[in-house]
């Protein structure tokens, strides 16, 4: 399964190089040093940022989803992402900081959110209780993103909330991909190796305790692992949402259920996954201008509802 | 050799210490309440509280050999198949074992729902393949909440000779039970009332009469148990 | 309210601007004394050129609310403000809402409207006159495209468009511009609108991008605050980006 993941990747991330509103094939034979100029700090960083974020999305929501032992945990319905947004907005408007700050920013309020979950769900909390948290902390992100974006000292900031809350991969540049890369990947990797004890955590946490996996000490990891792979993520492109969810119900039967070994297989369909819903953005007809944020709720509202129909 | 001491767990458990030998059978018998799943949960090193546990003289450190925890709550979240299951019981850094996992479920009769997704199953048929999970990995101590309370007459037997082939192999297996019958079968017994041990010895000691009347409220006739 | 029926009111003595755009009409029209406070856009120098003269001037938050107890004899505000249009008549208080102007000829009625109300005639007619002046001698009109932070460009039919023309722009393109199409198709000139340089935030990374110093086309940079409003500030930035451009 994750040999033929990994060839869809490559093959989404050739298509996605190769469109565009421009056509390049054409541009090369007239311009290549135009052509070249173009595909390195507009398409590369595109290519990379879809794979990249999507990677670090689909690998979040699996370790989510393993560490609450509910399915119904995700990166962006419990709150990591809005406070990613939430930091990334503190650092940039309010600490003047740069893209780098604001990088930082959005780890930081990805890490917090979840502390908080954790806080108000509590250790081996039931389905209700965590989405419930989940939603609870997500409005208190949601209205901070707000409050603070309307506090902030230049008067027309309140119009970046769009951005925040849907995200987009128009017009990245390769510094942002720069800045990505490291943090992301460190995010999945942590999350990988993190992957054996979640495994075991579907035993339950006593039982897993008993095994000795080192309860607080996985917790610990996991955080810090799925705020640096999507912190950056949001911090460079907007929340983009509903890739944590679906991803891992998608990848979860062919590795036997195991909530643990469902993170690799997740950061490969979640690559996928968002590659080609930036395709499909990139090749709606010109009038119908929808934001890459907007497209993945739109897939993924339906599923999530799905979801928790099919729990009853 | 599996020592407690003063393990306590305000207010369910007072101070308690005990000393549990490799190679016996040793059931935990108390009404509702009394204290039985704090004392196991306490024995296998898990809740956070007073006094401390020794394995054969060292500090307690978990790990899938020493021991094993099985508690009384049957559910499970993901629906792999049984087989994946008990394979967890390996432990994190195990390499795949199905010959282990063949040889456990073959234990617990349960080879023919190896494949079954464990969320589908009945509660009992679920309770066997916790069972097989908790002695994979051939632990030398076996903590067991309630094994038996959903399993059919029968398979209750079973486990009660399993747990007996575990402790004649040298294993130290200790569980919480309400069946007075099964009971008997063990080689030792603690009743446990108000979070005090207040009875330990050999079955016929603590299943004396004056000690059923007093704590339970019944007594023995030729029909069984009856209420006093 | 219409302004035409306001000229039997005696020249008002307290006026209070709540918006940033009629600040800047006070700022160049009131007479000194006459302004009891404008918002504090107004008096920021970083929303508004003309903020120099607004030193020493109470400032408001746009509130009607919080500007009563001034007791202003004229209130004026910009755009669609309903509650504050009740609220003024429930406590007879002059207020003039004036609609958004959709092109440098309306903007210059606009001022000589104010400056009317001020009982400040000359300074109507003085702006209008150098608006006038720009119309006349507007070189011929050349295609370029002026872009925001975030890679939105002005409507080509809007107010912002109607001043470039003055500076012999005609803006090529309104809405969100696609880098791509840009490095392939640049315009012959382009004109970045700074605002708040400092400040880089999620969509203003956009101007940051890399592939924005590779662009072929002359680059000069407009002062985003005088086209927050595209009102009174407009003319001396409409000179200054005429001599910019011809460089």
């Amino acid at each position: 399964m994750k040999a033929g993941l990994a060839l869809l990747c490559i093959v989404l991330a050739l298509a996605s190089l190769a469109l565009g509103p421009v056509d390049l094939a054409a541009l090369w034979a007239r311009d290549p040093e135009l052509a070249r100029s173009l595909f390195i700090e507009l398409r590369l960083p595109r290519t990379g940022l879809a794979l990249l974020i999507g990677a670090g999305l689909g690998a979040s929501g699996a370790a989510a989803q393993a560490l609450f032992r509910n399915p119904l945990a995700s990166p962006d319905v419990l709150g990591p992402s809005s406070g990613a947004a939430l930091g990334a907005v503190l650092a940039g408007y309010f600490l003047g900081a740069g893209v780098i700050g604001m990088a930082m920013g959005g780890l930081a309020g990805a890490g917090i959110s979840l502390l908080l979950l954790l806080a108000l769900a509590g250790r081996g909390a039931g389905t209700t209780r965590l989405v419930l948290a989940g939603v609870a902390v997500s409005m208190l992100l949601g209205v901070a993103i707000n409050l603070a974006l309307s506090l902030a000292p230049s008067p027309f900031a309140l119009y970046d909330l769009m951005f925040w809350l849907m995200g987009s991969l128009n017009d990245r540049s390769l510094p942002q991909l720069a800045l990505a890369v490291p943090l992301i990947l460190i995010g999945i990797v942590l999350l990988l190796r993190a992957a054996p004890a979640l495994d075991t955590l579907a035993l339950g946490e006593e039982v897993a305790q008993s095994l000795g996996v080192g309860l607080s000490a996985v917790q610990a990891r996991v955080v810090v692992a799925i705020a640096l792979a999507t912190g950056a993520g949001v911090a460079v492109a907007g929340s983009i949402g509903f890739i944590g969810l679906i991803v891992p119900h998608l990848v979860r039967p062919y590795v036997g259920h195991q909530p643990g070994s469902a993170v690799l297989p997740s950061a490969l369909a979640g690559a996928a996954l968002l590659s080609a819903a930036d395709i499909t953005v990139r090749l709606l007809p010109a009038g119908l201008d929808l934001r890459l944020g907007v497209l993945t709720a739109l897939i993924g509202a339906p599923f999530f509802l799905c979801l928790i129909m099919g729990r009853r | 050799m599996l020592e407690a001491i003063d393990l306590s767990r305000p207010p369910m458990l007072a101070p308690t210490s005990l000393v549990l030998h490799p190679g016996q059978l040793t059931g935990v018998i108390g009404p509702n309440g009394a204290g039985k799943t704090t004392l196991l949960k306490a024995l296998a090193g898990l809740s956070r509280g007073q006094g401390h546990v020794r394995l054969d003289g060292q500090p307690f450190v978990p790990h899938p050999r020493r021991l094993a925890w099985l508690p009384a709550s049957r559910d499970s979240v993901w629906p792999m198949p049984a087989s994946a299951l008990v394979q967890l019981g390996l432990g994190p850094a195990a390499a795949p074992d199905p010959a282990a996992v063949a040889a456990a479920l073959a234990a617990c009769d349960a080879t023919a729902l190896a494949h079954r997704p464990v969320s589908q199953l009945s509660t009992g048929e679920r309770a066997r393949i916790l069972l097989a999970r908790a002695i994979v990995a051939r632990p030398a101590w076996l903590i067991l909440d309630e094994p038996i309370a959903n399993l059919d007459p029968g398979h209750r037997l079973d486990v009660m000779a399993l747990l007996a082939d575990e402790a004649a192999r040298g294993c130290g297996a200790v569980l919480a039970l309400h069946d007075l019958d099964l009971a008997r079968r063990c080689e030792r017994l603690l009743l446990i009332v108000g979070g005090v041990v207040v009875c330990d010895g050999p079955p016929e000691f603590v299943l004396a009469p004056g000690i059923l009347a007093t704590y339970f409220g019944i007594r023995r006739d030729n029909h069984g148990f009856q209420r006093i | 309210m219409t302004l035409s029926g306001a000229s039997a009111a005696a020249t008002p003595a307290r006026v209070v601007s709540l918006n940033l755009c009629t600040d800047e009409y006070l700022l160049i029209t009131a007479r000194p004394g006459q302004i009891a406070s404008i918002s504090r856009l107004g008096a920021d120098p970083q929303e508004s050129p003309l903020a120099g003269r607004a030193r020493g001037l109470a400032i408001n938050s746009g509130r009607l609310s919080e500007v009563i107890e001034q007791r202003p004899d004229l209130v004026l505000t910009m755009g669609h403000d309903p509650q504050a249009v009740a609220l003024a008549a429930r406590l007879r208080i002059r207020l003039i809402a004036l609609p958004y102007p959709t092109s440098p000829a309306a903007v210059a009625t606009q001022v000589q409207q104010v400056a009317a109300l001020m009982g400040n005639r000359p300074a109507g007619i003085e702006f209008a006159a150098r608006v006038a002046a720009l119309m006349a001698s507007a070189p011929k009109a050349q295609p370029g495209l002026m872009i925001g932070g975030s890679g939105l460009a002005p409507a080509m039919d809007g107010l912002a468009a109607g001043w470039l023309r003055l500076a012999g722009i005609s803006q090529q393109q309104g809405g969100q511009i696609s880098l791509e199409r840009l490095l392939v198709q640049p315009p012959p000139m382009l004109i970045r609108n700074v605002y708040r340089r400092g400040q880089v935030s999620g969509p203003q990374a956009w101007s940051l991008h890399p592939a924005l110093r590779q662009l072929r086309a002359t680059q000069v940079e407009a002062d985003g605050r005088a086209f927050l409003c595209g009102g009174a500030a407009m003319p001396a930035e409409i000179i200054r980006l005429k001599k910019a451009l011809a460089a």
